[in-house]
């Protein structure tokens, strides 16, 4: 991973660490929330049973993505697969440990989750930030060997960012013990892009216009997810427990979920289509 | 002398200045080695002046050498002014030059121990000039070299391929030395060391160049594959880059040299050379006199392994000064740099890495003229400062690519000219990460508080 990465993954986590001690810090209390709705519906059992509240999430997430830069053009062209997916040589460039071929996306998310829905889950706010970059060699544009790989390599980076509203619905687990929670997330997105060389960032000089343009640029667009969390509690319900008492953590779920970026600008001036509809998993915890 | 004064007064780190404390704990770390002595005219010398090379302070670079430095060793257990003050050096810790049996040569062969001649000597402290130190050390590590003989000076004939050499001076009063070892027939005793000489590391030569060097054209870079010098003591590399001074012939190759470096780009042909990247072989026909260094600085490359031995005196001659005969066809250096020898501080690189940088792109720092054959080498530098000879320089010319942003402009894309992550990857930017990451924090800390105005107002009920 490119050094850019490096550093915007680490701020992701350091983010998200802060988080995580902040929020666990805060459910050690074993109070009822005033927000809840009918408090009847919560039995002293089911809150022995769960132990602390919950009123936060956090997800670390990883997933292959794709973006769907090639529908920007309805199929006529395909820029992104013939630079990052048909490139002759890309293989043996991976090989040669410059481009990294495989995008991989990796992120965060933290939800704030204050609302109780009777029956059925939990239900707030969330956010999510995460990195993806493809690598390739860039190709030679005259000459005798015009159309084979360059020395130069050619990285597209997008920084994924979305807030949406989330619902988790936990009730089922909750009152049957059955450990699966399903959910569903909806909002909005955001993606900085650039599109970076050996020497930073590229630009590109439109021959008709003469203008030079910056190969960096930020996409909108709608955010949804649809999941499913299972909770690994019943693996060693004494040290689910004791991790309960000791930092707040009320599950620990390995889950998995179709998410679809629609970054294609909202119909705004166009930009590039830097979402992708793919499925993520990882690890979540809810606090 | 004044170093050791500039860098206590400075109190700073850095290279060729060392903070106050790492003077003090050299200085109290040699008095606790010499603390251990309990030999009867044995003395130990603590250095309060000399030269430092950021956190080495025992090493002798070429740069001390021609700059004439000088060691001061403060002196105990022994007096200088005595009159029976020795200063012994030996090349291996095994070597006690305590023992007479193991300071006399045999038959006239190459001695263990060599007596050194201090310049200055007062009640308590002794000076040594690094050149002494260093033709000793010549003397010592030579394999034919009989005693008599006093040596080159600043020369690194002693490390043929740029390593250091470790080196070791006593302190004696020699009414009071005896020998207590086992002479053999080649005259050297074994014994265990127990006199605690102060150690030191002579390191005149630079390290040896990258080989297997192999280049790939970008859009106003090259981008330059190689092998790394196998001292380890590297501390960077330098590239060296000019425009490829190629003019057709060998024996033009050399009048280009004195003809500045306006002869453009020979052919486009160039740009197809890269294949030529075997390793340093430079033959020994470089002439020494083409570098404009000192007469030293041409000998310590001499014996590079890689560079196959710029010699000082053999080859071309005088004649074809300045011809690189090292380079491969189609490629030459421009004025001042010869393969095989170490480049002019006059010149500077185009690019600078740090050891272990795998792949260095040339044109990062600024950008190369696509359709231009540059000649390309690459030289090491060492820790403490010693610039290794150039590798045999590869040519090629830089091309217009094809990215995928202009992939994507070409197809009729109309985004781009924004920030996006212009703030990524640059230090001083305001990284939109930091925002984010400031924002969920924030939205953390709400809720949290939320959560205690909750419980307090619960707790007035």
């Amino acid at each position: 991973m490119n050094r850019c990465c490096s550093r915007a993954l680490a701020s992701a986590l350091t983010s998200s660490v802060a988080l995580f001690l902040s929020a666990a810090a805060s459910a050690q209390t074993p109070e009822l929330s005033s927000s809840d709705w009918r408090q009847k519906n919560r039995g002293d059992a089911i809150i022995s049973s769960y132990g602390s509240p919950q009123h936060f999430a956090l997800e670390l997430r990883v997933g292959p993505y794709y973006p769907q830069v090639d529908s920007e053009f309805g199929g006529g062209a395909t820029p992104y697969k013939t630079v990052f997916k048909d490139n002759p040589n890309k293989a043996a460039e991976d090989g040669a440990g410059t481009a990294t071929g495989t995008q991989i996306y990796f992120g965060a998310e933290f939800d704030y989750l204050p609302l109780r829905i009777p029956y059925l889950g939990v239900f707030g706010p969330g956010a999510g930030l995460g990195i993806v970059s493809a690598s390739a060699a860039a190709l030679l544009k005259s000459g005798p060997d015009a159309g084979k790989p360059s020395g130069e390599t050619t990285t597209l980076t997008i920084l994924p960012m979305y807030v949406a509203a989330v619902l988790r619905a936990d009730e089922l687990m909750r009152r049957t013990g059955f450990p699966f929670v399903p959910y569903a997330k909806f909002g909005l997105g955001i993606a900085p892009w650039k599109v970076s060389g050996a020497a930073g960032v590229v630009t590109y000089v439109d021959s008709k216009t003469n203008q030079t343009v910056r190969a960096a640029d930020t996409t909108f667009g709608l955010h949804l997810a649809l999941g499913g969390m299972l909770s690994l509690n019943f693996i060693d319900l004494k040290s689910a427990a004791q991790l309960d008492e000791t930092v707040g953590v009320n599950h620990v779920y390995l889950y998995g979920e179709w998410m679809d970026s629609m970054l294609n600008g909202l119909g705004s001036r166009p930009q590039m289509h830097v979402g992708a509809s793919t499925f993520i998993g990882g690890l979540a915890f809810d606090m | 002398v004044q170093s050791f004064k500039r860098i206590a007064k400075a109190g700073g780190g850095g290279t060729g200045r060392a903070p106050r404390w790492l003077l003090g704990a050299a200085v109290a770390a040699a008095g606790l080695t010499g603390a251990g002595s309990s030999r009867a005219g044995v003395g130990v010398g603590t250095p309060i002046n000399g030269p430092i090379h950021g956190s080495l302070t025992n090493y002798i670079s070429m740069e001390d050498c021609l700059a004439d430095k000088s060691f001061t060793f403060q002196l105990t257990g022994i007096s200088a002014s005595a009159g029976n003050l020795e200063i012994w050096m030996s090349t291996s810790s095994a070597s006690d030059c305590f023992d007479t049996n193991v300071r006399k040569p045999v038959n006239g062969g190459v001695p263990v121990c060599r007596q050194l001649s201090p310049s200055k000597q007062s009640i308590s402290q002794v000076t040594l000039k690094v050149k002494d130190i260093i033709q000793s050390v010549n003397v010592l590590y030579s394999a034919t070299a009989p005693p008599s003989v006093p040596g080159p000076e600043c020369s690194s004939s002693f490390s043929p391929n740029g390593q250091k050499k470790p080196f070791y001076i006593y302190f004696l009063d020699s009414t009071a030395s005896t020998g207590d070892g086992t002479t053999t027939s080649t005259g050297v005793t074994a014994t265990t060391p127990t006199s605690n000489p102060w150690p030191g590391w002579a390191d005149l030569a630079g390290p040896p160049p990258p080989t297997a060097l192999n280049l790939k054209v970008g859009n106003g870079i090259l981008v330059l594959d190689y092998n790394g010098s196998a001292n380890d003591d590297v501390l960077q590399y330098r590239v060296y880059c000019g425009v490829n001074t190629w003019t057709g012939s060998a024996s033009s190759s050399s009048a280009s040299s004195s003809s500045a470096s306006s002869s453009s780009a020979s052919s486009s042909s160039a740009s197809s050379s890269s294949a030529s990247s075997s390793s340093a072989s430079s033959s020994s026909a470089s002439s020494g006199s083409a570098s404009s260094g000192s007469a030293s600085s041409g000998s310590a490359s001499s014996g590079s392994a890689s560079s196959g031995g710029a010699g000082g005196t053999g080859g071309a001659g005088g004649a074809d000064a300045g011809a690189d005969a090292g380079a491969p066809a189609n490629c030459a250096l421009p004025v001042g740099l010869v393969t095989g020898q170490i480049p002019p501080d006059d010149i500077t690189p185009c690019e600078t890495e740090p050891y272990g940088t795998a792949r260095i792109n040339v044109g990062k720092t600024k950008r190369l003229t696509n359709g231009t054959s540059y000649a390309i080498a690459i030289a090491g530098i060492d820790k403490v400062g010693n610039v290794g000879p150039l590798s045999t320089p590869i040519c090629d010319a830089p091309q217009y690519t094809e990215d995928f942003f202009d992939a994507y402009k070409n197809a009729g894309g109309q985004a781009g000219g924004g920030c996006g992550l212009c703030s990524i990857g640059e230090p001083r930017g305001f990284s939109i990460t930091a925002i984010a990451g400031t924002a969920l924090t924030a939205i953390a800390f709400g809720a949290r508080r939320r959560r205690r105005a909750d419980r307090s107002r619960r707790g007035h009920r």
